[in-house]
């Protein structure tokens, strides 16, 4: 069949076509110009000038420095938080100020249903004193087995403004949830010594004559002192885990948030550990349930409403080999939340600001002209450098760590000039004593997108 | 007003340059070369957006491999780019797979009326360089490339062949039928535009 045609016309299609031009779009030359290696864009200089840039791209590659602005922006919901908070604050009447934040009394408060067994009728100026001098001035207990110990145990406990008994053992066989309280780290260590001393007294006052005193209320002593102890303990390890000796972490360290801190520090811890006249014995100091305190706060809900943290970081890549690149940097992460608490106070700020140093490999498995493609795995320590609740400023040394997976995509508008896309799935190893968004999802999916500038 | 800069340089001080990863002669190169080879991949990918990314990579291409380049005599430059973007063209199409699937069924093709060459070859020269090259555009990929290959750019139905993993049988069959299904398109396009230019003196005249 072909050769029934006659191929002029296809000679004067050639003819044509070989005078054929289109349009080059514009931009593809600076496209390319990136594209091209290095030492092809410039003269090739003197041997000896040549070594040093060929030894470092052959070695390093590229020192890459990535100018992030990263937008994490969490995929996860994040307008529906964490259940509330809730930040039981034992307060002495005597420190609070007038009134709350909600505009309401403290006498109020103190109406409302927190698990208070014995509520005490006049608390003592002296009361507001550390916790661990109280202990330390009360100069000893008097023998258990002396008259007197027993009269005081007796004095104490008809000072004592106790519940219905119904209510007692309602309250008593309640679960005791230690989320419920939390003490300052003064309170929970003189609370420490006190048990270790009451335990003590007890055990001595187990074969003592006078301990055959088996009145319902001080059994019922006992029983709350086993499960206050429990909480404290409970709340020092948490302590000890974790932070600077501040009520606010213990609090933090559980979700627990307290609304006015030098209030609630020295009310509780007065509260706590600040027996009524007459009696200075451990026994009698050794009760701590929520209940002490002379007057307890209402429970306040916190809802959080965290913002778009935002991190700015430095990233310098070394080639390993072929496309693998090992990174290292240095970024700062800012994070903050919206505090509402429920009982009308105004809204405050919870801010936390983070140094890091990520570290991972990186594999760029895909290149065309601008464009390449690469996926990564990366490790970041961070290290809180500021944390405010409200107004208050914390110390947090716990480190922070996390494992990240990423997949990127990078085009280069000029040779050392790009813009990244880089979703990234994070999992953060340790939390923070504050509630942040990484703590209620420590799995989460983020995008981040920045400025890459290699040279 | 930069191409003009260095649009005087011979093709010889350009290779030259381009070997010595001289930055303006490597811009020479592309402003000498860069619409021609634009005009000859698009004959070969059939699409304006594939033809930007395949030029583009033609000419990465030429200035990481033009130390291999030899000169001999004028010409031998574009000769020599040109080869490299009839083959990145044909990579992009054997990447794509487009090569696989381009016969148009033989029972769909009737034989080519026995006039074709007179009346098209003058038809060829009524038409613009434009329409041609989007009527060979529009042919099916396979027909397309070995039309390209054969009569545009001097391939033998061996070095085809070869380059397609075809016989040479079937690359000169294909060919055929390439230049049957290009005939009936000029035709076409000539017996509309023939329409088009009675409708509008008819308009004209009723007018």
């Amino acid at each position: 069949m072909s050769n029934d045609i006659n191929n002029n016309w296809i000679e004067a299609i050639k003819q044509k076509a070989d005078q054929a031009t289109r349009d080059v779009p514009e931009g593809m030359w600076q496209a390319i110009a990136q594209s091209l290696p290095e030492q092809e864009q410039a003269p090739v200089p003197a041997k000896r000038a040549i070594v040093a840039p060929r030894m470092w791209k052959g070695i390093a590659a590229a020192a890459a420095v990535a100018i992030a602005v990263t937008t994490g922006f969490f995929l996860i919901d994040n307008d529906n938080p964490e259940p509330n908070r809730i930040a039981q604050t034992p307060t002495a009447t005597v420190e609070k100020p007038a009134t709350e934040p909600g505009g309401e009394t403290v006498e109020e408060a103190t109406t409302t249903t927190s698990p208070t067994l014995i509520a005490q009728n006049t608390p003592s100026p002296a009361k507001a004193k550390p916790a661990p001098k109280v202990i330390r001035a009360k100069g000893g207990a008097p023998a258990k087995d002396s008259p007197r110990h027993y009269e005081e145990v007796r004095d104490y406990e008809s000072q004592l403004q106790l519940y219905p008994e119904e209510e007692e053992e309602e309250l008593i066989a309640n679960e005791f949830n230690p989320d419920e309280y939390f003490y300052d780290i003064e309170t929970m260590q003189a609370l420490e010594e006190l048990y270790a001393e009451y335990d003590n007294a007890m055990n001595q006052d187990a074969m003592q004559p006078w301990n055959t005193y088996t009145d319902s209320t001080y059994q019922q002593y006992l029983v709350y002192d086993a499960n206050a102890r429990r909480a404290a303990r409970e709340k020092m390890a948490i302590h000890n885990r974790d932070e600077e000796p501040t009520m606010a972490m213990a609090a933090y360290g559980n979700g627990l948030i307290s609304g006015d801190r030098n209030s609630t520090v020295n009310g509780s811890a007065a509260a706590l550990l600040s027996p009524p006249a007459p009696s200075n014995s451990g026994m009698m100091l050794a009760p701590v349930a929520p209940g002490m305190a002379p007057s307890v706060a209402p429970p306040v809900n916190y809802e959080y409403h965290h913002h778009m943290p935002i991190t700015v970081g430095v990233t310098l890549s070394k080639r390993i080999v072929g496309n693998l690149y090992a990174n290292v940097g240095l970024n700062f992460t800012s994070m903050s939340s919206g505090v509402t608490p429920d009982n009308g106070a105004p809204e405050f700020n919870q801010s936390i600001k983070l140094v890091g140093i990520p570290f991972g490999v990186k594999w760029n498995f895909w290149r065309y002209k601008g464009l390449s493609t690469f996926i990564g795995g990366e490790g970041l320590v961070e290290r809180v450098v500021s944390a405010k609740f409200n107004n208050e400023s914390l110390t947090i040394k716990r480190l922070q760590w996390s494992v990240h997976a990423t997949a990127g995509l990078q085009y280069n508008f000029t040779r050392n000039i790009g813009i990244y896309v880089q979703p990234k799935l994070s999992h953060y190893i340790t939390t923070m004593p504050l509630n942040t968004q990484r703590n209620e999802h420590p799995l989460n999916f983020n995008l981040q997108m920045g400025l890459s500038i290699d040279f | 007003m930069f191409r003009n800069c260095h649009i005087m340089m011979s093709e010889r001080d350009i290779s030259q340059g381009c070997k010595q990863g001289i930055a303006s002669a490597q811009h020479a190169l592309f402003d000498m070369f860069s619409p021609q080879l634009m005009a000859t991949i698009f004959r070969y990918v059939g699409d304006d957006d594939d033809a930007k990314d395949v030029l583009q990579d033609t000419f990465i291409t030429i200035y990481g491999t033009i130390h291999s380049f030899h000169w001999e005599g004028d010409g031998s430059l574009r000769a020599w780019v040109t080869r490299i973007a009839v083959n990145k063209s044909l990579n992009f199409l054997r990447h794509k797979k487009r090569l696989k699937s381009t016969t148009v069924p033989v029972e769909t093709l009737s034989d080519p009326p026995d006039d074709v060459d007179e009346e098209t070859t003058q038809e060829v020269a009524s038409l613009s360089i434009n329409d041609i090259m989007e009527m060979i555009a529009e042919l099916p990929d396979g027909y397309r490339t070995i039309f390209n290959l054969y009569c545009l750019d001097g391939f033998s139905h061996q070095e085809i062949a070869q380059q397609l993993g075809i016989s040479e049988k079937t690359s000169s069959s294909q060919l055929s039928r390439a230049k049957a299904l290009l005939a009936r398109k000029i035709k076409q396009r000539i017996k509309n535009q023939e329409q088009e230019y009675d409708t509008t003196r008819y308009e004209q005249r009723h007018k």
